[in-house]
């Protein structure tokens, strides 16, 4: 199957799965990234409804709770720069 | 009790009686104690006939029964299975010839990555009564259940007792004692409070299905936490965003039992759900907000952590029990592999390796303090990093004591359109901390380590990196910070911890009298005693003075005979006594300003 997409000034043709598999081993995480944004989406969707209730219980919880999700998001980022590599 | 078991190896240096019934009788003890704390206060909750006719007994009975039986059916399993000695260790091998001919030569080209150890060292696994008590399951489990019993309490006194803090269990417990306790620990003993702690214990008791036995199969999904992602930075983020979610909400003020208890349930559940998922112990790397601290502060403390005597022997094992378990242990919960083992940072004390190590090659010496921070020849950047933003947090909490901070933050929260957003997050204290200064004040300090490397860079001419200078000598912070950082709990902890005698009598603030000290004439001071601020000077002139000692080693260990080695002690040693001498500043100015008692330090 061949996707047509946008690449930057260009307008491709399209790429093809073993382009998208090429990009797959080049992150191999992106089942974990993909459950991370699902994690986050969840607890924004929670915090939200904290908010709009205004029930303080669930805003503290879920405020340290998306502190977690952000600081392993944090190191998802850097990890773009650094290429996994801390130490 | 007696079970279709293995029989105990004969050859067991183990098996004289006294030795098996010790080992049977201990963990039945700490179930008894289970049962007996679950049924006092149960006994105490139905004689407070105010109480058990409410939402209160609801929630108590919904946490304490099911979490009691769940242990109390373990337990009881693996006490079972325990007794007639199925995970006996059968005495130690004998050592294979090729580990002083192949293993040796191995050790040997790794120079570079070992280096010779100085100083006298005490193994604790020379004594006989440590190695029993290493071997033995239910040794992690005798020094976290107390703890876990502790903590479930504190959630349940946060939820249904009364909201007067300094009456509350929850918080008496939490903020005048445990986050004292927690930093004596971690520069005692190291990684003693990952040993006993009741959050991670829960989480692996589910993982594992027991409490000390050694189950085959695993209640995980047992993903691995990807390598990429694999950096303590992560810890370091979430204690920043936790510290500053708890002056949000003024939960360590202390301010409302309930957040407290939000707090450290969710820590369990947070927990729980990475044990459910990711193999071993993925929260304690990746997700508990105290691994950076806990880590980087151990490396003050006398413990090596648990080490191979002998890494010769190590490059010729093949089977690795130690990192991959044996039929008596479990994998190291921590990924670490006692052969190549440089610092205590990744030691959790669990004591697996030295159960599954069948050669009994496994030691736990005790040195001089300081050691891990400057004998690893490996220094990690992440780590560094997070010390520099860890002593940011720290000159945080400083800076935000005094008045001055008050009113620019004030400024600041109205200007930027925080209070908005606060009032939105139902903040109590109308948007403290902004995050941008809160933020901002911690950002300088990496920022002040970088152009500490930058400019040591420069003075050897570039010879040495910018990156190397900032790695190695961060290392040398950490006595300051983790003795600044203990400095802090002080005017909480030496002046309120007493509370604990009475609250333990009446957690909940019920009006109750379990113990009978909860008529003792000890109350709550809003101000702390003026002969803290000497103390905390103390402890800031020691860490000063150690930090510079560490500064010291690490120029002649790493840096002696590379060009401009002497420049950058000199700068080195001289940021380290600025930064000394600004915690002392700040130490003295915050109890100067504080009202109502001129030289006490605020809370």
């Amino acid at each position: 199957m061949v996707w047509p997409v946008r690449l930057a000034g260009e307008i491709s043709e399209g790429v093809d799965e073993s382009m998208m598999e090429t990009t797959q081993k080049r992150n191999p995480n992106v089942k974990f990234d993909l459950a991370y944004l699902g994690v986050g989406v969840v607890l924004i969707a929670i915090m939200a409804v904290g908010i709009q209730f205004d029930i303080i219980d669930i805003m503290v919880l879920m405020s340290m709770t998306i502190s977690l999700w952000l600081s392993v998001g944090a190191a998802m980022v850097f990890s773009r720069f650094n290429g996994g590599r801390w130490d | 009790m007696a079970t279709q078991q293995k029989m105990p190896p004969a050859a067991s240096p183990y098996s004289k009686p006294v030795y098996k019934w010790l080992d049977r009788l201990v963990p039945v003890g700490l179930a008894l104690f289970m049962l007996t704390v679950f049924f006092d206060y149960t006994w105490w909750m139905i004689k407070s006939p105010t109480h058990i006719a409410s939402w209160r007994s609801l929630i108590f009975f919904a946490i304490w029964l099911p979490t009691t039986f769940f242990y109390v059916i373990m337990a009881v399993q693996d006490i079972a299975k325990n007794w007639n000695g199925r995970w006996e260790f059968a005495g130690p091998k004998a050592r294979p010839g090729v580990a002083d001919t192949v293993g040796k030569d191995k050790a040997a080209m790794q120079p570079e990555y070992f280096r010779t150890v100085t100083g006298k060292r005490m193994d604790l696994t020379n004594n006989s009564f440590f190695r029993w008590l290493f071997h033995r399951r239910w040794y992690q489990f005798a020094a976290q259940l107390p703890n876990v019993i502790i903590f479930n309490i504190v959630i349940i006194a946060g939820l249904i007792g009364v909201v007067n803090p300094n009456r509350n269990f929850a918080t008496v417990i939490t903020w005048y004692v445990w986050f004292g306790v927690l930093f004596a620990l971690m520069i005692g003993v190291g990684r003693a409070w990952c040993l006993i702690c009741p959050f991670s214990a829960q989480a692996e008791w589910v993982q594992r299905i027991g409490l000390f036995g050694r189950k085959k199969k695993l209640f995980t999904l047992g993903y691995k936490w990807p390598q990429r992602y694999s950096t303590v930075l992560i810890s370091v983020f979430f204690f920043l965003g936790l510290t500053w979610s708890e002056e949000f909400y003024n939960i360590a003020g202390p301010g409302k039992p309930l957040f407290t208890a939000l707090l450290v349930a969710g820590i369990i559940l947070w927990d729980m759900f990475y044990a459910l998922v990711f193999e071993r112990r993925s929260f304690c790397h990746y997700g508990c907000p105290l691994n950076g601290v806990i880590g980087v502060v151990s490396a003050v403390a006398p413990f090596e952590g648990f080490r191979a005597k002998d890494r010769s022997l190590c490059k010729t094992c093949t089977t690795k029990e130690c990192m991959k378990g044996s039929e008596r242990s479990y994998g190291c919960g921590w990924y670490e592999y006692p052969g190549s083992m440089t610092s205590n940072y990744n030691c959790g004390l669990t004591g697996e390796c030295f159960k599954g190590c069948p050669y009994e090659n496994i030691g736990l010496k005790v040195h001089a303090p300081l050691k891990e921070a400057y004998q690893p020849r490996k220094k990690r950047f992440d780590l560094s990093v997070g010390v520099t933003l860890m002593m940011g947090a720290l000159f945080f909490e400083i800076v935000n004591s005094t008045k001055q901070y008050g009113v620019f933050d004030t400024w600041l929260s109205h200007v930027s359109g925080w209070v908005v957003v606060a009032k939105a997050l139902n903040a109590p204290l109308g948007g403290y901390p902004n995050p941008i200064d809160y933020y901002g004040i911690i950002a300088i300090f990496p920022v002040l380590g970088w152009l500490m490397g930058w400019l040591g860079s420069l003075m050897t001419g570039r010879a040495i990196k910018v990156r190397e200078v900032f790695t190695r000598y961060m290392y040398a912070w950490i006595p300051l910070f983790g003795l600044g950082i203990l400095a802090r709990q002080l005017p909480k902890v030496l002046t309120n911890a007493g509370l604990v005698a009475k609250s333990i009598s009446d957690p909940f603030g019920f009006g109750w009298n379990m113990l009978g000290t909860a008529h003792l004439n000890i109350h709550a001071r809003s101000y702390a005693y003026h002969w803290i601020l000497y103390v905390q000077f103390a402890f800031v002139i020691v860490g000063g003075l150690a930090s510079l000692f560490v500064n010291q080693k690490i120029t002649e260990l790493d840096f002696r005979g590379r060009p401009g080695a002497a420049s950058l002690n000199v700068m080195t040693h001289g940021v380290i006594v600025i930064l000394a001498i600004s915690l002392l500043l700040g130490y003295y100015y915050i109890a100067l300003t504080n009202p109502g008692h001129p030289m006490a330090p605020p809370f």
